[in-house]
């Protein structure tokens, strides 16, 4: 098993913070990091089996039924070599099956932009895509993103470019302390990729997912209607509601 | 966390092959996993410790995904029906309920048959420092502790209401599961679950009549055009609801010859509201007066907890408003 | 109003949500006119930012805590050795053996690896013999006693005694980014990534434990995911990040997870008021008895509350106040302390004022408001045009299903500061920077201070890099008391103006003139203020530095400074929000907030601390509580899943309206006030809305719908 880490300064992210090799024979010794261009090897199963995902490996399919019946479908307990492509790049990351896929992103992957807040689903602050859609990455499995195109906030600028929404982000304040903002970020790509221009209702309900507590929600919306190249309000005269209006925004949908 | 193998499974029936058997010299069976997001809540909360999971989701039927006419595939995710127009035109309760669940990201992933299959989110139950009945303790705890988000009908000993929002919409569309791995090839969704009573197979252990070996492929559904869906929360971002009725009707012009109610988070099963069924029938949705007076008998028989009694005046106007809204109506203007 | 923007909705219009500064009618015109983008904006929307939660060198070791998971209990059994026969599990160490709460910790456990940590902590199999606790305050009646005689006498005199109770729960701060410290350790050099409001702070507290002399470490907190008063010590998970790496000699992580985030970190005590209060029909307050129980878990201090606030005439008041001790995790300071839970019970108390004498509760706060400035006077005026007050109808006559409210709160916080230093460095290549030792945990700090030392200095902001977040730069003040800014920006500007100083007696001597002749302007050095009267580049003065670098010094002594804000922050809070009379459920419609800060030195993020602080205010009034099994004392809602916060689709429309003062040459605390009025406003305009008050945060669907229950049946008998 080669080793090999991204070196940078003293913040090296080269810790595998949750593989426990414990049996002798994988031979392992310590766990890699993660080589962003070469190959690393798998632990005894084949690449096929390994590269199952929910879209099929050509591979197994063409393979003879008493090869695939012999083939090891199972991964674990020992640590397994996971395959991931994670903004555009290929990479191999080895975990054990138990592992998220925030934990591999923070750790191996050292891309800490998404983070951990409450480890449950229940707050959006790990949110990335997974094959376009929004998800909680802590909790799904490494091995369910195998096959798919996962992209974190470290993936959404092209260098020095920034995405559109990020750049609104910046102009509406729209963040504080930052902690939420990568997984508010990419809550609020997701909301555009699939509704190009939002409505408030839309945005409001496509956000509440996420939590922010130093309460950006304000700047958020506004970031939003701009990326969309809608108006932001501008209004000089503070309008006034009319008498009666209520809010079907509760119950139904 | 735990330590468990996953067997990446390539067919339903070796999925539910390996739920029954399980690799050797293992104490508990292995859990299948879809989503997998209330399992992964589950082990991070130290309540399981499976030693393999049984991915479904690297099972490649496409029919698993598919949504058809009164069809879809058990692996169908929540966003993909309540943004499905087959759903939406035919059933429309059932895209409501669940465009109405949880958060889009975990709509993105959930699956239909986990959110039928989910387990409680009861904060005793979850919390593994309760050894309460449900995971085979001596006492409930919400009987003298925090119930205010608890049953009002149905149950003891066991006291949690049911969470999937799925599940009630699907009744009054006449839903049912198609099966593989057992005898049973469909299991009416009001058979589905029973209550949480020791004499009981399955008892208060469980939720689902499901055996081991039994994998839920598709849920089947009847049309249900006249259908509507309304949901009370507490708070209007991620939150469970407080009280919630899913109900579908057969209107003669403005009246309302019959009608299927299923009130949710009310129950340790959806809870079925025969009475208002009755009292409905004949009840024209104009009259306000005969509406509400048909709603109110949704409450008959309850037995609220010492904090939940609230729900009792919640269920009757979630009722109301869920019959306006299959109608078309705005229950709020008119 | 922009059509179209409503024809976008698919629901009933919705308010635009903000409004540029420019046509913001705050007072008298008034504007405030810049555009600056938040310094370290592209650090977060990029996910570059690195917190200290996210710091792992190399070889680091994992630390957890073991804690006991009941209110109060024994421990009975604990399987150390085989805990440390776990994989990669390096020590268990074990510092008590009984829990007084929830989270106590009794011990921790050190790993190579999380999930080896956590493998580790379950393997322990620790069980516990739960022993009866006390999980809260029932009431302030114990404080309650007797009123002197002049108070007796008051409420004699009075036309009407109102006779009530108010209360608020336990709130968590609940910041984003848990409580921890990652300690990397280099040989003998070790840095200190501390998520904290106060870099000198930890560098102080963790002197004790770190193992190595002060001169060899440093503290860093450049990024800081939230703290709202909870992280001013390096707590238990602190210290064992500390003493771990002391005594392994290794790198150590140690974080809260979000379980223990809630039990252990800290929490706004809760509040019990009973307030005996007489008053005339024109609702001239003669005077009462409140008093106050804090319930402050195990702690015996930490429980007050600001009521009275002083901001009204109450008239004679007798205030008692007392903590209340219970089986729960202690308090810590929380946004404004004292004064959010105090100002709730305050503003509802004035409203039911108002409607017993039928006085409208506008009119009321304009005839008892204290405020010398006028400011208050002021602001609820134009407020009340804003909201259109106009259109709120009398207490408790609405019908309909949907009812609307109209509520008012009001703030004012006192210019604190303390002792601060800064430095501005210029290189000879003609870059700059700001120093400051001080913490940016999402208030704009450092944006702020540059736009200081940037005005000061005579360059345009971009020009210059402002470094902050060290124990090795410049000291400064904790982040608490809304002080940071106020006390380092007159540093800051005393440093840019000594830097400006010392480049102008270099100029002079270079270019064989007076310096009182040169000014600096816009990057450049010139004989007057104009574009056509450069005398030197920046680049050409910086090269001829004498040395490599030129640094201005300032300092501040937390007392006087030319630069700083003075008075109070004022601040006024108008609600507009609709009540479901059929389920209780609120629906916030509209917050209009004004807010004094002394002179504002960057529009967007002191606008964001309004927002901030209106929709924490909001939070704690509609959903938050810390609640604890009345059994058995453990917290039924440890996540963000049953500990409620306000989320994207409760919002209102906020109008955060920066208050310009006459006269102000600096900051002042703007963190706090804002967070004070919210709930106060939103309880008086929901109980306009259904004609009974909700004395009970949170002001969820139950207490609504009994509360409506109350008013229909009092309507009933009168009709």
């Amino acid at each position: 098993m080669s080793e090999s880490s991204e070196s940078s300064g003293t913040n090296e992210n080269a810790s595998p913070p949750f593989i426990e090799p414990t049996s002798g024979g994988s031979g392992q010794c310590g766990a890699a990091g993660v080589s962003r261009r070469g190959f690393i090897q798998t632990l005894g199963l084949s690449s096929a089996a390994a590269a199952i995902g929910a879209r099929a490996d050509a591979a197994l399919a063409a393979k003879s039924p008493s090869q695939a019946d012999a083939e090891a479908t199972v991964l674990g307990p020992d640590a397994v070599a996971m395959p991931l492509t994670v903004n555009g790049s290929r990479t191999t990351v080895t975990a054990e099956v138990g592992a998220t896929l925030l934990e591999v992103l923070r750790g191996p992957l050292a891309l800490t932009g998404s983070k951990e807040v409450c480890d449950r689903g229940s707050c959006g602050g790990c949110s990335v895509l997974v094959d376009g859609a929004l998800v909680t990455s802590c909790m799904m499995l490494a091995v369910d993103a195998i096959g798919c195109e996962v992209t974190t906030i470290e993936g959404l600028a092209q260098g020095d470019r920034l995405d559109p929404i990020q750049e609104s982000f910046i102009r509406h304040d729209a963040l504080q302390c930052g902690f939420c903002t990568p997984g508010l970020v990419m809550a609020c790509k997701a909301l555009l990729n699939h509704h190009p221009k939002p409505s408030m209702d839309q945005i409001r309900k496509g956000l509440s997912g996420n939590i922010c507590r130093c309460g950006t929600y304000t700047n958020i919306f506004n970031a939003v209607l701009e990326a969309s190249g809608q108006p932001v309000p501008t209004d000089a005269a503070l309008p006034v509601l009319p008498a009666s209006e209520p809010t079907s925004r509760q119950g139904g949908t | 966390m735990n330590r468990f193998s996953l067997l990446q499974a390539r067919s339903i029936e070796e999925a539910s092959v390996a739920t029954r058997t399980g690799p050797d010299s293992s104490v508990s069976l292995p859990i299948l996993k879809a989503g997998g997001l209330d399992l992964l809540d589950q082990l991070k909360e130290g309540l399981i410790d499976p030693p393999q999971l049984v991915n479904l989701r690297t099972v490649s039927d496409p029919a698993l995904r598919a949504i058809g006419d009164g069809r879809f595939g058990a692996l169908v995710t929540l966003t993909q029906i309540a943004s499905s127009d087959t759903v939406r035109k035919s059933s429309p309760v059932i895209a409501k309920a669940v465009a109405a669940a949880a958060t889009p990201q975990v709509r993105n992933v959930a699956t239909a048959a986990g959110n039928l299959l989910q387990r409680p989110r009861c904060w005793y139950f979850r919390n593994h420092q309760f050894e309460c009945l449900k995971k085979g303790g001596s006492q409930c705890f919400a009987v003298e502790g925090e119930n205010r988000y608890h049953a009002i009908f149905g149950s003891g000993p066991c006291h949690i209401v049911h969470p999937s929002n799925l599940a009630p919409a699907l009744m009054v569309c006449d839903g049912s599961v198609d099966l593989v791995g057992g005898d049973r090839k469909t299991l009416a969704i009001k058979d589905l679950y029973h209550l949480p009573d020791p004499r009981l197979a399955g008892g208060v252990l469980t939720e689902h009549n499901l055996r081991p070996g039994e994998v839920i492929t598709g849920i089947t559904f009847k049309p249900a055009p006249i259908s509507g869906f309304w949901a009370v929360k507490e708070k209007q971002s991620f939150d469970w609801p407080l009280v919630f009725a899913a109900v579908a009707l057969q209107l003669e012009g403005r009246s309302i010859a019959s009608a299927r109610v299923v009130a949710g988070a009310v129950a340790p099963i959806p809870w079925t509201l025969p009475a208002v069924e009755k009292a409905l029938q004949g009840v024209s949705l104009d009259d306000d007066a005969a509406l509400r007076k048909a709603c109110a008998v949704a409450v008959e028989g309850a037995t609220p907890m010492s904090d939940n009694n609230y729900k009792l005046a919640l269920l009757p106007v979630a009722v109301r408003r869920a019959v306006l809204d299959a109608a078309g109506i705005d229950p709020l203007r008119g | 109003m922009s059509s179209s923007l409503h024809a976008a909705d698919t629901g009933p219009a919705h308010l635009p949500t903000r409004m540029p500064t420019a046509n913001r009618p705050a007072n008298d015109g008034k504007s405030v006119d810049d555009d600056t983008s938040r310094l370290d904006a592209v650090a977060k929307v990029t996910g570059r930012a690195k917190y200290s939660r996210d710091v792992f060198p190399k070889g680091v070791l994992f630390v957890g805590g073991i804690r006991c998971p009941w209110g109060k209990a024994k421990l009975t059994s604990i399987d150390v050795p085989g805990a440390r026969k776990v994989a990669g599990v390096v020590d268990v160490v074990l510092e008590g053996d009984s829990g007084e709460y929830d989270g106590d910790p009794i011990g921790h456990v050190v790993a190579e690896s999380r999930t080896a940590l956590r493998r580790g902590l379950r393997a322990l199999k620790v069980s516990w013999e739960r022993l009866p606790c006390r999980t809260g305050v029932e009431s302030a009646d114990a404080v309650f006693g007797d009123a002197p005689d002049s108070i007796t006498k008051a409420l004699a005199g009075a036309r009407h005694v109102l006779e009530t109770e108010y209360s608020t729960p336990v709130q968590t701060h609940s910041a984003l980014e848990t409580h921890g410290l990652t300690v990397e350790r280099n040989d003998e050099n070790v840095i200190v990534h501390a998520s904290t409001q106060g870099t000198f702070v930890v560098a102080e507290e963790v002197s004790r434990f770190i193992g190595v002399p002060r001169s060899n470490y440093e503290v860093r907190c450049e990024y800081v995911g939230g703290g709202f008063g909870a992280k001013f010590q390096i707590g238990k998970e602190g210290t064992w990040a500390a003493t771990t790496s002391a005594s392994q000699k290794r790198s150590a992580h140690s974080f809260c997870d979000r379980r223990e985030e809630h039990l252990d970190t800290g929490n706004r005590p809760s509040m019990h008021a009973r307030v005996k209060i007489g008053f005339d029909d024109d609702g001239t307050i003669r005077g009462g008895q409140i008093a106050i129980a804090g319930g402050v878990g195990v702690a015996r201090s930490g429980g007050g509350a600001a009521f009275p606030s002083g901001r009204y005439n109450l008239g004679e008041i007798d205030a008692k106040s007392k903590n209340v001790s219970f089986n729960g995790g202690a308090p810590r300071a929380m946004r404004a302390p004292g004064h959010p839970q105090a100002a709730f019970a305050e503003e509802l108390m004035l409203d039911e004022i108002a409607t017993i004498t039928g006085v409208d509760p506008l009119e009321l706060r304009l005839r008892l408001t204290n405020d010398d400035t006028g400011s208050r006077q002021t602001m609820l005026r134009l407020g009340s045009k804003m909201i259109g007050w106009d259109r709120r109808v009398a207490t408790g006559s609405q019908r309909g299903i949907i009812r609307r409210g109209f509520g008012i709160g009001t703030t004012s916080w006192k210019a604190l500061r303390g002792p601060a230093q800064a430095e501005v460095v210029v290189h000879r290549d003609g870059s700059i920077e700001v120093l400051s030792g001080s913490q940016d945990i999402g208030t704009g700090f450092r944006t702020m201070i540059g736009v200081a030392a940037a005005e000061k200095l005579g360059v345009p902001l971009k020009a210059l890099t402002v470094r902050i977040a060290s124990s090795k730069l410049p000291e400064g003040p904790a982040s608490g008391g809304s002080v940071t800014t106020p006390s380092v920006a007159p540093a800051v500007m005393a440093a840019a103006l000594d830097a400006r100083t010392k480049l102008l007696e270099v100029a002079a001597k270079q270019l064989g003139v007076e310096a009182s002749a040169l000014t600096i302007a816009e990057g450049e050095i010139r004989r007057g203020d104009q574009r056509d009267q450069l005398a030197m580049t920046w680049t050409d003065l910086c090269r001829v530095l004498p040395t490599e670098t030129l640094v201005g010094r300032g300092s501040f002594d937390g007392r006087e400074s030319p630069h700083f804000g003075k008075g109070h922050s004022h601040g006024v809070q108008f609600v507009e929000l609709e009540v479901d009379s059929e389920t209780g459920v609120i629906d916030l419609k509209r917050v209009i907030a004004f807010q004094s800060c002394g002179r504002v030195y960057s529009r967007k993020t002191s606008e964001s601390q309004i927002l901030g602080g209106v929709i924490q205010g909001a939070s704690y009034a509609l959903f938050e509580n810390k609640l604890l099994d009345r059994r058995t004392g453990a917290m039924v809602n440890p996540n963000l899943e049953w500990y409620k916060i306000l989320g994207s689709n409760d919002m209102p429309v906020i109008e955060p309206l920066l208050w310009v003062d006459d006269n102000q040459t600096g900051p002042r605390g703007l963190g706090e006030p804002p967070v004070v009025p919210t709930a106060g406003a939103i309880a008086c305009a929901l109980f306009n809305a259904i004609g009974e008050p909700v004395r009970h945060l949170p002001l969820t669907p139950d207490k609504v719908l009994a509360a409506i229950t109350v008013a229909s049946a009092r309507q009933g008998a009168h009709s």
